[in-house]
């Protein structure tokens, strides 16, 4: 509920990232590729819920993102979900080489509207992009798709770091938006906690572009 | 073949196959590609065998790694048998459609800390950490997060020979032997969640002397002793009641019959075993080897039925 208090601690902003999606999309890569800049090709599944730390300067703010990876087997989902709890951003992922995963993002935002949180900055990665001969999701079909539900999208490689960094840093530059425009409104009484955040200014949609909000 | 046809109309292939083929880093790392990939096609059929056997049991991620752990040790047919028996035994309740009662068992590890440490589970409590940081060491035996394959032997040795929630408990050993670092933590749940996760890295350093602490804490808080809300587990969990049959009817037989049972079944494996267990070698009387393999199969069964009634008398 007091997340904007929780975030801006010492002229630094602490915002929390969950990644999301189908299993062995990358999802753990794309943590590890952002926060260490590294590809490790022997990564195992991921079981339960883990997470690590970044800190980046965006538009001379200091920001630290708590980026948490999730497991994408379902039958974790019941108890993952509790972590989704009070996060600013969520990275939807889903794999440009099996077209199963994209199809699942809907149902992966049906989960996140059950959570209620369908007010929080939301950005869609579609991952391994090197894999060009191997590709399903037709970028056609994939930017139709996230323009029609207000979303951004990057085509994203962990392996090669492709794209990986600028869609991490849209998503900061988006958050931090939704943050001050929070802010703005602060002195009226807050309904539910994700709510102020997601109501972008006129200011955030020009830049943006494609008129997107959350 | 025509097993495979049946596999893939199972409904957890692909789930199977994403995360087997995924689990390169359990394999030694000096092992031919070709080889870690024939052997990576064993634990695939080893839990496809076992699912399709047994409808009921539900797969999930993890379970691979203890299906790899088995493989790596005991060969393909031996690990279907003893996959099969320790999913219908001590992995049963992971296997529901659900999570209810691995989430149950889970909370358990609190209930043990609470009653061994109670200034730590207050901390614990107050970072609002929950169990999950626990739910990987449990449902794979700490096989994912132990990266020295002799150290997951020896625990998977010791989970064999003792009670299902013996893993909570070794979880439970594990944390308090790190209490003071995590009281110097900072109390929040982030932090705190990050620290847990990362302790079974030390795990090599001093095994032995943890399952000394786990047994330790086994024996002074029993499951049936620890707060009321792990008796609403025991009443409902699978494992831990098969297990108390399968103690009861231990404890009226003698080790040496159990022996002589499985020594029937045994025998035909034993046969295939020996080629295996003795590729170079073309000496000798394939009797002896037969004898020599026999013995080594009922030995290593044996030995989990017998520390089984050997330690259930100190339990009952």
């Amino acid at each position: 509920m007091d997340q904007n208090q929780n975030c801006h601690k010492n002229n630094e902003f602490l915002f929390k990232v969950l990644i999301i999606g189908d299993v062995a999309v990358g999802k753990s890569s794309i943590m590890k590729r952002f926060a260490e800049n590294v590809f490790d090709r022997k990564y195992g599944s991921t079981i339960g819920v883990d997470f690590k730390t970044k800190k980046l300067k965006l538009g001379g703010k200091a920001v630290k993102l708590q980026i948490w990876d999730t497991a994408g087997h379902e039958r974790f989902r019941s108890i993952t979900s509790a972590f989704y709890r009070g996060a600013h951003g969520i990275v939807l992922v889903y794999d440009v080489t099996r077209m199963e995963t994209f199809t699942n993002i809907p149902k992966w935002l049906q989960e996140l509207d059950l959570q209620d949180y369908n007010c929080t900055v939301k950005i869609l990665f579609g991952n391994k992009s090197d894999l060009s001969s191997e590709r399903d999701v037709p970028r056609e079909t994939a930017f139709k798709y996230a323009d029609s539900n207000n979303m951004f999208l990057f085509e994203t490689s962990a392996k090669t770091g492709n794209s990986v960094n600028e869609a991490f840093e849209h998503l900061v530059s988006r958050m931090l938006v939704a943050f001050h425009e929070a802010e703005s409104t602060a002195t009226k009484p807050i309904l539910s906690g994700d709510l102020s955040t997601c109501i972008l200014s006129e200011q955030e949609k020009i830049i943006a572009g494609s008129g997107c909000s959350c | 073949l025509e097993e495979e046809k049946m596999f893939r109309k199972n409904k957890y292939w692909n789930q199977v196959n994403l995360d087997v083929k995924r689990s390169q880093r359990r394999f030694p790392p000096n092992l031919r590609v070709s080889r870690r990939t024939a052997l990576q096609h064993q634990v695939i059929n080893v839990i496809m065998r076992v699912l399709c056997r047994n409808p009921e049991l539900h797969y999930y991620q993890g379970y691979h790694d203890v299906a790899v752990t088995l493989v790596l040790v005991t060969g393909e047919d031996l690990a279907t048998a003893l996959l099969e028996q320790i999913s219908l035994h001590q992995l049963r309740d992971f296997m529901d459609h659900n999570m209810e009662r691995t989430s149950q068992m889970l909370a358990l590890i609190h209930a043990i800390i609470e009653v061994a440490d109670p200034e730590l589970e207050r901390f614990l409590r107050r970072s609002d950490v929950g169990h999950m940081f626990a739910l990987s060491w449990l449902i794979t035996w700490f096989a994912h997060v132990v990266n020295d394959p002799d150290s997951i032997f020896r625990i998977f040795d010791f989970f064999l020979g003792t009670h299902p929630l013996m893993p909570i408990y070794l979880g439970a050993a594990l944390v308090i032997s790190h209490r003071n670092e995590l009281l110097s933590c900072e109390c929040e749940m982030s932090a705190v969640h990050h620290f847990l996760c990362s302790l079974p890295q030390h795990i090599p350093q001093s095994l032995e002397q943890l399952i000394e602490e786990a047994h330790d804490l086994f024996k002074k808080y029993p499951p049936q002793k620890l707060e009321s809300a792990s008796k609403r587990y025991l009443k409902e969990s699978s494992a831990v009641r098969i297990h108390d049959t399968f103690v009861k009817e231990l404890s009226n037989q003698r080790p040496d019959v159990i022996l002589r049972q499985r020594s029937r079944s045994v025998l035909i494996a034993a046969n295939h075993t020996t080629e295996r267990l003795q590729p170079e070698s073309n000496s000798g009387s394939s009797g002896i080897f037969v004898k020599l393999a026999f013995w080594a199969l009922s030995a290593s069964v044996g030995t989990m039925a017998f520390f089984v009634a050997t330690t259930a008398k100190k339990w009952m």
